[in-house]
């Protein structure tokens, strides 16, 4: 628990300019912590509300953003992400969506995650361990809308593969942005097929966008490489 | 006589019932529909009609129990969502929301109904 919040104080530590903390931060961190705890047991039992529209599944929103100078390691990946709250209607989906920052208007290295209740935008969670992503990459400028088509895509059940969509997420970065969605099954061509073919249909894309399947295995792969060599070399 | 007719009602009734119960114990079923037969003869209606009608239900029992996965998959088009995001409870602040800067005191909404119209 304590790691998580030093993790926390990190990323409030960084570049960001909203952030009016008042009170001494030890009491600040207290009392996140046992909201967390409150909040853990919430994101639970989490059920449409009378007269509300009831989604396929519950979900769960996360953001994350790169602490400068921290390690990079799967580790600290997971301190560094943070459940903002659960939903399992539309309208509460909007109450969360409607009290976020939008993605194009975060900055610096940042992520929103929005994946199924009891998934973690982890590519270690059983969920995601066969899976992979398609990857979209944008302009800057697009991302709000892009991802907001991408989510209600989501939500409203109609990439029509049954169980395998594990969740989406937009990345914020220096000269792009990306965006992508998540599968369980990274072997079955036929639903990286048609959640592609969906993802065309859905995001109004302009028709030179290039579209990039990665299964999550390459990717950590990947990741191992680059942070093998960056070590290497004396770097973080 | 009697024991013509139950057959051939007895051939006409059967699928009607939950196929699970066929299996399970199809003496003590026998019985019940030797009653229902002795209903039915009151209101005069030829056993021919009764199997076609029992058939058509049959058929819509089948049908539906088959499609019934994918009847129950919620599914919203964007147009829809879009609509409900007007809605006053869609506005209403989560009674659970961490601090955090990319979380915000109140709604924008005018960014939601500017952005989808």
């Amino acid at each position: 628990m304590n790691n998580k919040f030093d993790a926390l104080k990190d990323d409030d530590s960084g570049d960001h300019d909203q952030n009016e903390d008042s009170g001494s931060p030890k009491e600040c961190e207290k009392e996140k912590n046992e909201e967390e705890e409150k909040d853990q047991n919430k994101k639970k039992t989490v059920v449409p509300g009378a007269g509300e529209h009831p989604l396929q599944y519950n979900y769960t929103f996360w953001y994350s953003r790169r602490t400068p100078g921290r390690p990079a390691s799967s580790q600290s990946y997971e301190q560094n992400i943070k459940q903002i709250g659960s939903f399992a209607s539309v309208e509460q989906f909007w109450r969360f969506y409607s009290h976020m920052t939008r993605p194009g208007d975060l900055t610096g290295h940042s992520d929103f995650h929005l994946f199924k209740e009891g998934i973690k935008p982890m590519w270690e969670d059983d969920a995601n361990k066969s899976g992979g992503k398609w990857i979209i990459r944008l302009r800057k400028g697009l991302a709000s809308r892009c991802w907001e088509n991408l989510i209600l895509a989501m939500l409203g059940e109609q990439f029509m593969v049954g169980e395998e969509i594990c969740g989406a997420v937009v990345s914020v970065r220096f000269q792009e942005d990306i965006i992508s969605i998540w599968n369980k099954t990274a072997s079955d061509q036929a639903t990286t097929a048609r959640i592609r073919d969906t993802l065309r249909r859905v995001l109004n894309l302009p028709p030179n966008t290039i579209m990039e399947y990665k299964t999550h295995t390459d990717s950590i792969k990947a990741w191992e490489d680059f942070h093998g060599l960056v070590n290497a070399s004396g770097g973080r | 006589m009697e024991v013509s007719r139950r057959r051939i009602y007895n051939k006409h009734l059967q699928p009607a019932r939950p196929l699970r119960r066929l299996n399970i114990d199809p003496d003590s079923r026998r019985n019940t529909e030797t009653e229902t037969f002795a209903c039915s003869q009151d209101e005069e209606k030829p056993i021919n009609s009764i199997g076609v009608d029992q058939l058509y239900e049959i058929i819509n029992l089948h049908t539906q129990s088959h499609q019934k996965p994918k009847k129950e998959r919620i599914s919203y088009s964007r147009e829809f969502l879009i609509k409900l995001a007007s809605s006053p409870i869609s506005k209403r602040r989560p009674d659970f929301l961490p601090e955090h800067p990319v979380v915000l005191e109140k709604a924008r909404d005018h960014d939601i109904s500017r952005l989808y119209l």
